[in-house]
């Protein structure tokens, strides 16, 4: 058997085995898993330089495609899994801290989280490493029943100390907190206590809308089907083209599913609740891994409907459509965190306004930005996962997800505060720092493009400005003095108790620490030495833009395309 | 014929279904238009392998010759595994509306005042 | 390794390490910051002369290249210097009460100054650019909150000069397919007669991008609130260096485009681009000045100066020629020397007393005389009376007007530069002249570090204005290799200066002379002062009020001084003029529209079955517009 498919029975083994080892204690649930996705993350830079030198085809059962399921080893995938593998060790790593008062483990860190999370990385994974359709369309809906299991279990956070500092609560939620509170008197077991209305109704419309778009990919597929009698990718890139009207409307099913997972409009109607619902650790998962590996399967569907494929008479309006969604989405993702009080959900539409750049740099003809649409990819899984992972911390320390209430927690918490400014001047796009040159690079793409690609390039800049003041905003409230007359000295000033009843100077945990620095050091370095990543890069970018050659041949036997 | 009939009431179920998931605001409601929808989807791709006079795909004693004789068995593998998904989300679904309805109180999806 | 490269990636190393690790210990940091301002001025001695020096940054997908011109040479020898005064004047203001925490920061934004002067490409410059702006942005917040609402203000127009800065870089990648700063403005230049309208929009996004920095036109409201909320050490580098980066820019990168190869229309000689720009400068000059002087706050009040001084530059830069722009850069200079000075002493009376506001002071000049000289000098060099530098840099301004003919424009310089007098005046006699306030009786003179950098500063600001050439003959040499960039021949394409004269298109000031004759006027009536009956002290209020007791109406000791609202007349001839024309207000509008869409498209999509409604049927639309076609 190939010893690859290691990389999808690892996630698969943990969430099998946790609920049987973990019985008792949830920690151990947690070990498993980091260790266990650290061994996954070792396991695919091993496969690196084998993989690096030629890509290839893992053939899964003995079927050949295009009738088989083909898991494809390539830069890209095996990039793009490595990074999955990356965040989802330093996500496990968080959980295995406690960052706030929070005695009882929250949704994300019992066992059965643990379990969920595994598999919502089982998706991920999957998905970035199939060649077949059908198959996507499968890991696509591991991965969605495992997120909306987990933004279910998301709780309010202590949110006592939250009403009596004067923070604004829904009424239902001070019913569900006063409700925990009465049940915590009585026996109840530590993981079922007070729900969250927030969560759960995440929850259901995450569910109801991306349910409802997976089966429409799966209508998609159904019609592909019929037409040509193809499911996977690489089968399609030399077939003859369909009707156009008929390619573009299978075209748009099947992307649905992945447009709604990188919350391109008018499919991100879920982000708000759902992300502001979602436990701390997994609303990183979701951004980082979720959105990512989606935005990876979504540069794959797109380079394949691109060339010279079965897609080929819409490849024109089907670029400028998206052209179009990814400039909406950006000016939308930025314009609507400008106002959000919450800071995940601040996050989640930055999320949503970068991954429409994304969409504007894959939707460039003759795939100009593949490169640095990787990079950018890159940089923001990356600086998205440090700023939520650092969100849930300051949101512990202050009990409240408000990012105002978090106001002068930096001065507690110097470093933990400067790496969050790191990430958010890194989504920014500003020098010194990895996003930088993906910014760069996707805005040089559009505007050599020229034409309509112009618009797209002042929705992107009109997104920065805006991404610029709310970002500083935040970065700076944590840094701010409580309020006092000028000249007070500062150093002699109380360190203030904000929010927390611990002692304020109560030192970051290392659960938190380590996975910030590592994260916040990754960015600072490809900000510095961006040529690092572009060994990886380049040569993914290459399968991209000539699927021919570098995807479709190395999967199919020779000559093999029905 | 058949093809066509299949092919009508996939249509009319996915049509209702998501016009169920769009309009409506009970939960329960949704979910069941939701399931509506899959099972319109699913419907649609069994017909899609549909092809008139030839058997189900199932090798028996009475089969001797070639594969041709059967329907195409892909769609049909396609849809058990649909089937399947359909179940576990749904049950899923169920159990997050059970948690909902204990957090809120109600079976709607409303803002309850933009906490923000 | 070389001279360009070696501060450039040491400094914010050194700046990263020291706020990592002296975090405590802010005197070290302050030392660090001194230290690092003093190798920087050293740089500029070693740099001198060296032009063919050039150095590249390798990142591997980019090279940054940046390059020894005598230009930038010119910007970053001054700046430097200025940075050394500010660095002694900041190693005494930080101590542990008014400490600001912002010289790693500082570090790295000394870093970026350089590498925006010496830029070679356009890459280098856009890093440099960035760079400056976000350390730039954190200092000025420094952590308070009414000083974030000045930074993100001041931020918000500098990404959107970023915005034009990248579509300017991109239109010049696109037009001339290469990044390196000379050669592709010379092609840019070149395509004038081709594509005029590629170029007016390359120099109109520019020019945007650089008249937000340097708070000229619709822009120059930043100031007002980042200097003055600014660390009070910091508003004399703001005012002196940065603002200056958009004027240093326009001189680079826009006028380049307006050479020799220039073939569109002209106004009295020079483009109607540049003509523009003058206006705008000049109008910015007279807005700048009323605006100094309707307000009560010293450090907003020298904001806005800083703003009309912009103004006077950009007229100068309009003329488009050698002299015009040698005028400008010695205005450039002798301002950041005359403003810092201004500034310096500005921090030093708020580090003794605490005050910011003109009518809460008054009568310093008897306990802080060293601050109250060096004020003094400052705002006769900024009101360009002799022999202090700001003379000569205001006359050659308006003598490069002359060149060209362009007599209207001078109206507005000349009107904006002789009211500065009001409010510069008003700043003087509500610090430093009449009555001590009994809250201030024990005030001590500034520290005596800071009173070295204000010495030295006036020092500096006595000499050019004795020996304009200490600055002009530089100046000269540096703009020698630009002349064929610049606006060839006629009249202005020389700049005839020596030591001691300066020389205009219609006549030559030797400045030494007149130097000479104000020291031994100055001296004469120091003699007399000092030989004359003594004065008496008074009270505050001990004046005459017609036999009116004025607590009866309510007056404060504050009230009565003599600076409060010391120009109301003037302000309510002036105020209906700028309530009206508010550009605040719009941007306040504009600000509060775009909260309110930000508010409405999130409650947009957070609806649940209606957003389902919305997606589908935009997907529908998209489908039927697709398939139409």
């Amino acid at each position: 058997m190939h010893h690859e498919i290691l990389l999808l029975a690892l996630p698969i083994a943990v969430s099998f085995l946790v609920p049987l080892l973990a019985r008792r204690s949830a920690a151990v649930a947690r070990w498993i898993a980091f260790l266990a996705y650290l061994a996954a993350l070792a396991y695919t830079l091993a496969l690196f330089p084998s993989v690096m030198a030629s890509a290839r085809a893992v053939i899964v059962a003995g079927w050949l495609p295009p009738l088989g399921i083909a898991l494809f080893l390539s830069p890209l995938s095996l990039g793009a899994v490595a990074l999955v593998y990356l965040i989802a060790a330093l996500t496990a790593l968080y959980n295995l801290s406690s960052p706030g008062e929070n005695k009882r483990p929250e949704g994300g860190r019992s066992a059965r989280g643990v379990a969920l999370q595994a598999l919502f990385v089982l998706g991920g994974v999957g998905m970035v490493l199939t060649a077949d359709l059908f198959n996507a369309f499968v890991f696509l809906e591991i991965a969605g029943i495992s997120a909306f299991a987990l933004v279910a279990s998301g709780r309010p956070l202590q949110s006592g100390r939250a009403a009596a500092a004067n923070v604004p609560v829904t009424s239902v939620e001070k019913k569900s907190a006063a409700a925990a509170d009465s049940k915590t008197a009585s026996a109840e077991p530590p993981a079922e206590a007070a729900p969250s209305a927030v969560s759960t109704s995440g929850s259901l419309r995450y569910l109801v809308a991306a349910q409802t778009a997976s089966l429409f990919m799966l209508l998609g597929i159904g019609l592909l089907y019929s037409a040509t009698g193809l499911l996977t990718l690489p089968s399609l890139v030399s077939h003859p083209a369909l009707k156009s009207s008929f390619g573009l409307l299978t075209a748009l099913l099947l992307l649905f599913p992945v447009l709604l997972e990188t919350k391109i409009v008018p499919l991100n109607f879920w982000v708000g609740r759902a992300y502001a619902g979602a436990p701390a650790g997994f609303a990183a998962s979701l951004s980082g891994i979720g959105a990512t590996a989606a935005a990876v399967l979504l540069l794959r569907m797109l380079s394949v409907m691109g060339s010279g494929s079965a897609f080929a008479g819409t490849a024109g309006e089907l670029r400028g459509v998206l052209l179009l969604l990814g400039s909406l989405t950006v000016l939308v993702g930025e314009t609507a965190a400008f106002r959000e009080a919450d800071l995940k959900k601040v996050l989640a539409w930055s999320s949503a306004g970068q991954m429409g750049v994304v969409l504007v740099g894959a939707a460039l003809p003759a795939g100009e930005a593949a490169a640095w649409v990787l990079f950018f990819l890159a940089s923001h899984a990356v600086a998205k996962a440090l700023l939520f992972l650092l969100a849930g911390f300051f949101a512990a320390r202050a009990g409240t997800n408000r990012w105002k209430a978090m106001k002068g927690l930096g001065r507690l918490h110097p470093l933990a505060a400067g790496m969050f400014t790191v990430g958010a001047l890194s989504l920014m796009g500003l020098p010194l720092f990895a996003g930088f040159w993906g910014k760069l690079g996707v805005l040089r793409a559009v505007f050599s493009s020229g034409g309509p690609a112009v618009l797209a390039a002042a929705a992107i800049l009109l997104g920065t400005v805006a991404e610029g003041v709310y970002f500083l905003r935040i970065a700076h409230s944590l840094f701010e003095a409580p309020e006092a007359e000028s000249g007070t000295p500062e150093a002699e000033r109380e360190a203030p108790t904000v929010g927390s009843g611990k002692p304020a100077r109560a030192p970051v945990p290392a659960g938190v620490l380590l996975p910030a620095l590592i994260l916040a050091a990754a960015v600072l370095l490809l900000g510095l030495r961006p040529s690092l990543a572009m060994r990886v890069i380049a040569p993914a970018a290459r399968e991209l833009v000539s699927p021919d050659e570098q995807y479709a041949q190395k999967i199919l036997p020779s000559g093999a395309s029905r | 014929m058949v093809q066509t009939a299949l092919i009508i009431s996939a249509s009319a179920l996915v049509l209702t279904g998501l016009f169920g998931v769009i309009t409506r605001r009970n939960v329960i409601r949704i979910l069941l238009a939701l399931n509506l929808l899959e099972t319109g989807v699913n419907l649609f791709l069994v017909s899609i392998g549909y092809a008139p006079g030839k058997e189900a795909p199932i090798v028996t004693a009475r089969i001797t010759g070639p594969i041709s004789p059967f329907v195409d068995p892909l769609p049909q593998a396609l849809v058990l595994t649909s089937i399947v998904i359909g179940l576990g989300t749904t049950a899923l679904a169920l159990a997050i509306t059970l948690r909902h309805y204990r957090a809120a109180r109600r079976l709607t999806l409303e803002e309850t005042g933009h906490a923000s | 390794m070389n001279a360009l490269l070696l501060p450039l990636l040491a400094l914010p190393a050194i700046g990263i390490v020291s706020l990592l690790l002296f975090r405590r210990a802010r005197v070290l940091q302050w030392l660090l910051f001194l230290l690092a301002a003093g190798a920087l001025v050293a740089t500029a001695a070693l740099l001198y002369g060296r032009w063919e020096l050039s150095a590249g940054l390798s990142l591997g997908v980019a090279t940054l290249g940046f390059r020894n011109t005598p230009l930038g040479w010119l910007f970053f020898a001054f700046s430097s210097g200025l940075t050394l005064f500010i660095a002694l004047f900041s190693l005494s203001y930080n101590d542990r009460r008014h400490s600001s925490g912002v010289a790693p920061l500082w570090m790295i934004l000394l870093a970026a100054t350089m590498g925006i002067f010496f830029a070679g490409d356009w890459i280098a410059f856009l890093v440099a650019w960035e760079i400056m702006g976000w350390t730039s942005f954190f200092i000025i917040a420094h952590g308070r909150e009414s000083s974030f609402r000045a930074s993100i203000y001041y931020y918000t127009l500098s990404l959107i000069g970023t915005a034009a800065l990248l579509a300017a870089l991109f239109t010049v990648w696109r037009l001339t397919g290469t990044l390196d700063l000379d050669g592709s403005l010379a092609a840019l230049a070149a395509l004038w007669t081709a594509q005029p309208g590629a170029v007016t929009l390359v120099a109109l996004l520019l020019a945007v991008s650089f008249l937000a920095k340097s708070a000229l036109g619709p822009f120059f409201m930043w100031p007002a609130l980042a200097h003055a909320e600014a660390p009070d050490d910091f508003s004399a580098y703001l005012s002196g260096v940065m603002i200056k980066y958009g004027l240093f820019a326009l001189v680079r990168l826009v006028l380049p485009l307006f050479g020799p190869a220039y073939a569109g229309a002209t106004v009295q000689g020079t483009p109607v681009f540049l003509y523009i720009l003058g206006w705008i400068g000049g109008l910015t000059a007279v807005w700048g000045t009323l605006l100094a002087v309707r307000e009560n706050d010293m450090k907003r009040m020298m904001a806005y100066s800083t703003v009309s001084n912009m103004g006077y530059i950009l007229v100068a830069l309009s003329v488009n020629t050698v002299f015009g722009v040698a005028a400008a850069l010695f205005h450039i200079f002798n301002h950041m020397i005359f403003k810092g000075t201004i500034f310096l002493s500005l921090a030093a009376v708020k580090y003794r007393t605490g005050e910011r506001q003109l009518h809460r002071l008054g009568g310093l000049a008897y306990r802080m005389p060293v601050t109250f000289f060096a004020f003094l000098i400052g705002i006769i060099a900024a009101a360009g009376i002799p022999p202090m530098s700001g003379f000569a840099s205001k006359w050659m301004v308006i003598q490069s007007l002359f060149s060209r003919r362009m007599l209207l424009l001078a109206v507005p310089v000349l009107f904006a530069s002789t009211a500065s007098f009001m409010y510069l005046y008003r700043g003087l006699h509500g610090i430093y002249l009449g009555q001590l306030s009994p809250r201030f009786r024990d005030v001590r003179p500034a520290p005596p570090l800071q009173m070295l950098a204000m010495l030295l500063l006036m020092l500096a600001v006595y000499a050019v204005g004795t020996f304009p050439g200490l600055a002009l003959l530089p100046i000269r040499d540096a703009l020698a290799g630009l002349q064929e960039v610049i606006g060839a021949g006629g009249v202005g394409s020389q700049i005839p200066v020596t030591l001691g004269t300066i020389m205009g298109v219609s006549s030559r000031i030797n400045l030494t002379t007149v130097s000479f004759v104000f020291l031994g006027s100055f001296i004469g009536v120091l003699v007399l002062y000092l030989l004359g009956k003594r004065r008496s002290r008074v009270e505050w209020l001990d004046t005459y009020t017609a036999g009116e007791d004025p607590a009866e109406w309510n007056m404060t000791p504050e009230q009565y001084h003599y600076a409060y609202r010391f120009y109301e007349p003037f302000e309510k001839m002036i105020n209906p003029l700028l309530e009206r024309l508010s550009l605040e207000r719009a941007y306040e509008s504009l600000a509060r529209s775009f909260r309110r869409l930000s508010g409405s498209v999130a409650r947009a999509l957070s609806g649940g079955g209606a957003g389902v409604a919305v997606a589908l049927l935009a997907l529908a639309v998209i489908l039927i517009v697709g398939v139409a076609r």
